[in-house]
């Protein structure tokens, strides 16, 4: 038993073992090719910059040719890179090389690894001679030119070979991720989804899971109970996951005594990522009942059934919410951020101002106290965004909160008409999780169906059970006024957008750009032109996963960034005909067995992650893109372009009173 | 989670090594017996639907626990919450008869039930269709027994011939459902939880 729970088991008793990401114990020797970098952490007035570059090729070699291999050339390779940096960095910063502290070997974060057959690396390393005869300048200038022009590229997922052979620089990103079932219909067999969330109680009944009927479940939920018991009884400890290396399977689990939940997944997430999950479902479950009521529920009746207590509509949000979660590129949840509508300042302040006048003429109806928060939002494909935000002084509340509510409001609204609302109590398990504030939503506008018009909903939020009618004559007086000072048509139609392209950043396919004071972030519209859902959705779970990958790559197990400011490159890179693994160093079992699973498509795509006390870049580049200095300076174009619009992109201080 | 509204019953099946409970409960589930002894391992489960008294249905979740002393540790999470708790001896077996009093004691001690009195037990001595020169717990012991534990009902059972496993279940089904309800019965529901809010001072403020 000790042994299984060292290898596997990842308790919070026991110490995470983190996977070197050279599988160097069981292994004689690897040969390391042309475009094996070793992963190198250099630290740079305090910026830990990060390449991670998969190891390739393991095969066999003797003992000389390892000597060889790791002291000659990659050594070489590495240095170089880290003097290339280095001397930008001196430019500025004057600091001189022994400042730098090199370690080739520490690789905490990146659990992909890869394999590459002989020839491919023969042909890179044609390549690379042929580079090397070129001028530096010329080349440089050739790549910048041909990332310029990619623009002229339309993006488009229903002709992927409308080009002919792929260019070395494509402007679609690649699929190196299994595909794994996740939309399938509950009645399939439990085995074939890809993941699964499953609640239920201490005492081990069912209360809720994403797939699979009460038959099939109940016994589960006996293991799962199982599990967690038996960690809790002899090692007095929680169990935080299992992770089955060979079969890529993780299962999660969050003891929430009374409640308990697990996450079952076949892609990848790390079990801080899945951990986030299941405590954003935890705090749904407490946002319909709140903790306080759910205590006294189960007090002295450990048998409660609260599967039966709960309402079909907390089942049908439960479900949205996996679904988002399992599905959608949405941002939100993981970097723990919202996303703000864009809007020139001017109008948002002239907004602010509208809504704090109203306010405070109205202060007869609706007294202090009586309003604690308001929201106007736009909301399209289950996307949420901030229009403004009307507070008290020195209040806010919790991103999590907010995005509970917003899945409230999608769902209680799908099939009502426009012109209802609603009065929804709510507690919101960050402010406060004992006791319910209550929510008036009036939707202000509703697009119609194919319209690229977003719906626009107002809520206003008040701690009083009996504040329907003062909430609403405000929500009417404030909309009315918001129109007759002609302000209505920038909340419904004129909505500014943005696409990559409208930032100097070549090489860039998408980003995700945090502002760490506001809270909030933006992301370019996601460019492709088709109108079937399958394929926009097999997109967005695409760049969710490669997100989901640079957003690991900066966090330690903990969900804490691992550094304070910190850069990574993240490569992923497949060969055509070539066995894959990622996540876990697959290089220590037989890659064999599972290299069905993984599309044969060639592939070299690079990220990044920039987190600093301001803000967080996750960018993920074009197909191809190898250029890191070329990437960095499209990084800190985007940020500047992020910085100098920054009044537009985010809301800085909304209506406060 | 098609199924809204029906209640599921957690019951536990408790006895010595070998006393039969697995077997009764394939039995009950699956109509089936099996010759072969083999020792359950920490807890089987296993569920089905019940249709109480004709107008009741629920779903039944039935914890089978290993009867093996070194198993007993993960007791104290297997009792947790349980609606029925199957005591089990072994007609054949006086040691399996005497220990049943301990195993409903181990059970009141770590189920943390809301009221020990009145929670259900239901006593079944299994293996009767053991040639008589076998049986050495008398019926009329297993009764007194069950009397002294507060007049809990007692079924003779075989899961070999499937004598009487159906009537226990029923009754142990019923039994989970009525103790179900009553600790529904007992708690009133209190939405009375408005949270008091000031401005105009910080405590509820949130740091982001």
């Amino acid at each position: 038993m000790m042994d299984i729970r060292d290898q596997y088991l990842d308790t919070e008793g026991a110490p995470i073992r983190k996977y070197n990401l050279r599988p160097s114990r069981s292994r004689a020797s690897f040969q390391i090719q042309q475009r094996a970098k070793p992963s190198i952490s250099i630290n740079l007035d305090n910026t830990v910059v990060q390449t991670i570059v998969p190891p390739v090729d393991n095969t066999f070699t003797d003992d000389q040719d390892r000597a060889e291999s790791i002291q000659a050339f990659p050594r070489l390779k590495s240095m170089h890179s880290i003097s290339s940096l280095a001397s930008r960095r001196a430019a500025r910063n004057m600091a001189s090389l022994d400042q730098l502290s090199v370690n080739s070997t520490i690789d905490p974060i990146v659990e992909q690894s890869y394999l590459y057959n002989s020839a491919f690396n023969n042909d890179v390393a044609a390549e690379g001679s042929q580079e090397n005869g070129l001028d530096e300048n010329v080349r440089r200038d050739l790549i910048e030119r041909l990332a310029q022009s990619i623009y002229s590229y339309p993006t488009s997922l229903a002709k992927p070979h409308a080009y002919g052979p792929k260019s070395v620089v494509s402007n679609e990103i690649p699929d190196v991720f299994t595909s794994v079932n996740t939309s399938g219909d509950a009645s399939k067999d439990l085995k074939s989804h890809g993941k699964n969330f499953l609640i239920l109680t201490s005492a081990g009944k069912p209360i809720f899971s994403m797939f699979g009927n009460d038959k099939d479940i109940i016994p589960y939920m006996g293991v799962i109970n199982t599990v967690v018991s038996y960690f809790q009884v002899n090692q007095k400890a929680q169990i935080r996951s299992i992770n089955l290396k060979k079969t890529k399977q993780a299962f999660v689990f969050l003891n929430k005594s009374p409640i308990l939940l697990m996450a079952y997944s076949r892609r990848g997430e790390s079990t801080n990522q899945l951990m986030a999950q299941l405590d954003l479902l935890y705090s749904y479950l407490i946002s319909s009942i709140n903790e306080r009521q759910l205590q006294r529920l189960f007090h002295n009746r450990s048998n409660f059934d609260l599967h039966n207590y709960l309402e079909v509509t907390d089942f049908d949000n439960l479900r949205q919410i996996c679904f988002i979660l399992c599905n959608k590129l949405y941002p939100d949840f993981s970097i723990n951020a919202l996303q703000c509508f864009i809007m020139r300042k001017t109008i948002r302040s002239k907004i602010h101002d509208t809504i704090h006048t109203e306010l405070l003429n109205e202060s007869k109806y609706i007294p202090r106290g009586t309003l604690l928060y308001g929201l106007i939002l736009s909301h399209k494909r289950d996307m949420f965004k901030l229009c403004s935000v009307i507070r008290p002084k020195g209040h806010t509340l919790h991103t999590v909160d907010l995005q509970l509510l917003f899945c409230l409001i999608t769902h209680q609204f799908a099939n009502r008409d426009g012109d209802q609302e609603l009065w929804l109590p709510i507690c919101f398990p960050k402010f406060n999780s004992n006791g319910f504030l209550y929510s008036y939503i009036k939707y202000l506008s509703r697009a119609a169906p194919g319209s690229p018009n977003e719906d626009t909903v107002l809520v206003l939020i008040s701690a009083q059970k009996d504040a329907f009618f003062k909430l609403k004559l405000f929500g009417d007086k404030l909309w009315n006024k918001l129109q007759s000072e002609k302000l209505g048509d920038y909340l419904i139609q004129d909505r500014l957008k943005f696409r990559i392209s409208d930032i100097p950043a070549p090489l860039v396919h998408h980003f995700v750009y945090k502002s760490k004071k506001y809270v909030q972030y933006v992301m370019p519209e996601l460019e492709i032109r088709t109108e079937d859902e399958a394929q926009l959705q097999q997109y967005e779970q695409k760049l969710k996963t490669y997100y989901e990958h640079l957003h690991h790559s900066a966090i330690d197990d903990r969900g804490v960034p691992i550094n304070k400011t910190m850069l990574n490159y993240i490569h992923w890179e497949t060969g055509p005909g070539n066995a894959q693994s990622l996540n876990g160093d697959g290089n220590d079992g037989d890659d064999d067995d599972t290299s069905e699973e993984f599309r044969r498509e060639r592939t070299s795509m690079m990220g990044l992650v920039w987190i600093t006390p301001q803000f967080e870049l996750y960018l993920v580049c074009n197909n191809g893109v190898d250029n890191k200095e070329t990437v960095l300076r499209s990084a800190k174009q985007i940020i500047e372009w992020c910085r100098k619009y920054e009044a537009r992109l985010f809301i800085q201080e909304g209506a406060t009173f | 989670m098609s199924s809204r509204k029906k209640n599921i019953l957690k019951v536990i099946i408790l006895g010595d090594s070998g006393v039969g409970k697995t077997s009764l409960m394939h039995r009950y589930v699956n109509d089936k017996y099996s010759q072969q002894y083999k020792a359950t391992i920490g807890a089987d489960f296993l569920t089905k639907e019940v249709n109480i008294d004709n107008d009741k249905v629920a779903t039944m979740q039935v914890w089978d626990t290993a009867g093996q002393e070194r198993f007993q540790s993960l007791g104290v999470a297997f009792y947790r919450g349980a609606d029925c708790c199957v005591l089990v001896y072994d007609v054949t077996n006086t040691k399996s008869f005497q220990n049943i009093k301990s195993w409903r004691d181990e059970f009141l001690v770590h189920a943390n039930v809301s009221t020990p009195e009145t929670f259900p037990f239901v006593l079944l001595g299994n293996k009767i269709d053991a040639d008589d020169s076998k049986k050495v717990v008398s019926n009329k012991a297993a009764q007194e027994l069950a009397a002294s534990l507060g007049n809990i009902p007692v079924f003779f059972t075989s899961a070999k011939t499937a004598i009487n496993v159906d009537t226990a279940f029923q009754e142990i089904a019923r039994s989970a459902l009525q103790q179900n309800q009553n600790d529904a019965d007992a708690f009133e529901d209190d939405f009375n939880d408005a949270i008091n809010i000031q401005l105009d001072n910080d405590t509820n403020s949130c740091s982001c």
